[in-house]
């Protein structure tokens, strides 16, 4: 009978005396015709008969006694460890048997895609909380990393932009060209800060709101500035919103601009503080036709205590102004009067 | 199993330590000798014997009685020795003294009278050698099942693993060792 693994396996088996009586009777028809099996199970005695020379090593009754109190005493002082020792113990015997887990092949790929799994957990986890307070790492992550969505970029840019506007940042952004207003009433307006970027949103987003805001107070550009303002005329009129017109009135240095600025706040209820702006605008502003809008703004509000600063303008160096001033104290003086005599 | 061992073992899983040591007294002979096989060093086995006894004593509430109680803890033994083959962890080896008249070497049947009386070490050396050339799986499987006559059936249970996967274990150690040992 030609030989074969099965019967080096047989071999093995019957030397070790793990076959049945069927299997038995097989392997010694084969065995009486296979040299190679005789060899092997030649060999096979000999290595038996070397491990059989190896005298038997038998304890004493007094090394188990000896061993047995060594194991007592240990006992003992584990249970008199304190609690931390324990718990270090129990953590060392725990990453013993885990890692003794994942020497099993079974396991080793399992192993691998619960660390990835846990990894990419861990990542969404930062990525959606730490970074996106972090300007540094956003404006980091904006300039390396390509592969972010557009509208997570988009989502990412804005919360760049209030955290500049909140920490104060903003003073490096400049206002680029841009915003064009499509017609769904989105606004898309550039900024420069440490590279350029674009925010995309209606103009009910505060975001956009501030960042015009900022435009029209701070940019370099009269244009820009301008442009700024003709998309302030079509958001909410507000506290803020009045303010930063009062204040482009009282600083800016083109006159369109303050002119433009003094219009839209016609619009407004004017708080008192505004009604400061204009009468210093009546009486500082170095633009006629600005003075002259302010005196009308004066007059249409009806305040009684700007008469004082209108009749001061009946003596402005011109000519056209004091002309303006002239008619409107009048008809203010008749309109006070008729409402005295009605009374 | 023994009503009298039976009660040790529930005292000692209700925190006796009394009754523990009883049972290591009842055992002590059986798995110090075992844990020799495994080690072919005194000192091995003697450390190897403490560690097992005590991790007996931690995991004692999760017996089951499903076995004998000595099956169980050579189980913890065999799987504590094949740890210590694949960590490769060596203790001190022991100096010949006081200690090693601790343990009564008996020569074997079949030696001849000077055999007897002068255990070739240069031999024993080699077997250890040998031994130490098998991986830890084919070591642990050999030793059980060459030198404490396990059944492959048991050797599986003990080592959670197939019968298929023992026998490979068991064919490429005797391989192995049948061409170092057999012109010894």
């Amino acid at each position: 009978m030609k030989h074969n693994n099965k019967y080096s396996e047989m071999l093995m088996l019957y030397f070790f005396d793990e076959l049945s009586e069927i299997e038995i009777n097989i392997f010694k028809k084969h065995l009486s015709t296979c040299k190679q099996c005789q060899t092997e199970l030649t060999q096979m005695q000999e290595m038996n008969n070397v491990l059989a020379t190896e005298p038997i090593e038998t304890p004493t009754k007094e090394l188990i006694e000896k061993a047995n109190l060594k194991i007592m005493a240990q006992i003992n002082k584990t249970t008199k460890q304190s609690f931390t020792i324990k718990l270090k113990v129990l953590f060392e015997e725990f990453v013993d048997s885990f890692a003794q887990l994942f020497t099993q092949p079974r396991y080793q790929l399992s192993g691998m895609v619960a660390t990835m799994l846990i990894g990419i957990i861990v990542g969404k986890i930062w990525f959606n909380n730490d970074i996106r307070n972090n300007p540094d790492m956003l404006m980091s992550l904006l300039s390396n990393n390509s592969s972010v969505a557009s509208q997570n970029s988009q989502e990412l840019n804005k919360n760049l932009a209030n955290n500049m506007l909140q920490s104060g940042n903003i003073e490096v952004a400049d206002l680029l060209s841009g915003n064009t207003t499509n017609k769904d009433g989105v606004v898309q307006v550039s900024y420069k800060l440490k590279r350029d970027f674009e925010i995309k949103g209606g103009l009910d987003d505060p975001t956009i709101i501030d960042m015009l805001r900022y435009s029209a107070q701070h940019d370099n550009s009269d244009e820009r500035r301008m442009r700024a303002l003709n998309l302030l005329a079509n958001t909410a009129k507000n506290d803020e919103l009045q303010i930063t017109l009062s204040s482009v009135l009282m600083h800016d240095k083109n006159k369109d601009i303050r002119l433009k600025s003094a219009d839209l706040l016609k619009e407004f209820n004017l708080s008192k503080k505004s009604l400061e702006v204009f009468k210093s605008v009546v009486l500082h502003d170095t633009c006629p036709d600005i003075r002259i809008q302010a005196i009308n703004t004066l007059h249409e509000k009806g305040q009684e205590e700007s008469m004082g600063i209108i009749a001061l303008a009946t003596r402005d160096t011109d000519k056209n102004v004091r002309t303006y001033a002239k008619n409107v104290l009048k008809n203010m003086n008749k309109t006070f009067k008729n409402t005295e005599d009605t009374k | 199993m023994e009503e009298r061992e039976v009660n040790l073992i529930k005292e000692a899983q209700g925190g006796n330590q009394m009754a523990f040591q009883q049972l290591i007294n009842i055992h002590g002979d059986k798995v110090m000798g075992a844990a020799y096989k495994f080690t072919k060093n005194h000192q091995d086995a003697e450390d190897l014997y403490q560690e097992t006894f005590l991790k007996v004593y931690k995991n004692i509430q999760s017996f089951r009685y499903e076995s004998e109680f000595f099956t169980w803890v050579y189980r913890i033994l065999a799987n504590m020795a094949y740890n210590s083959f694949r960590k490769n962890k060596k203790y001190q080896t022991v100096e010949i003294g006081e200690e090693s008249n601790l343990w009564e070497t008996i020569p074997a049947s079949n030696s001849s009278n000077a055999d007897k009386y002068f255990f070739n070490n240069a031999l024993k050396d080699q077997i250890n050698n040998s031994l130490l050339d098998l991986s830890p799986k084919q070591r642990t499987v050999f030793i059980m099942k060459h030198f404490e006559g396990k059944k492959i059936k048991d050797i599986s249970a003990i080592l959670d693993c197939t019968e298929g996967t023992i026998k490979r274990y068991l064919f490429r150690a005797t391989q192995k060792l049948r061409t170092s040992l057999s012109n010894a």
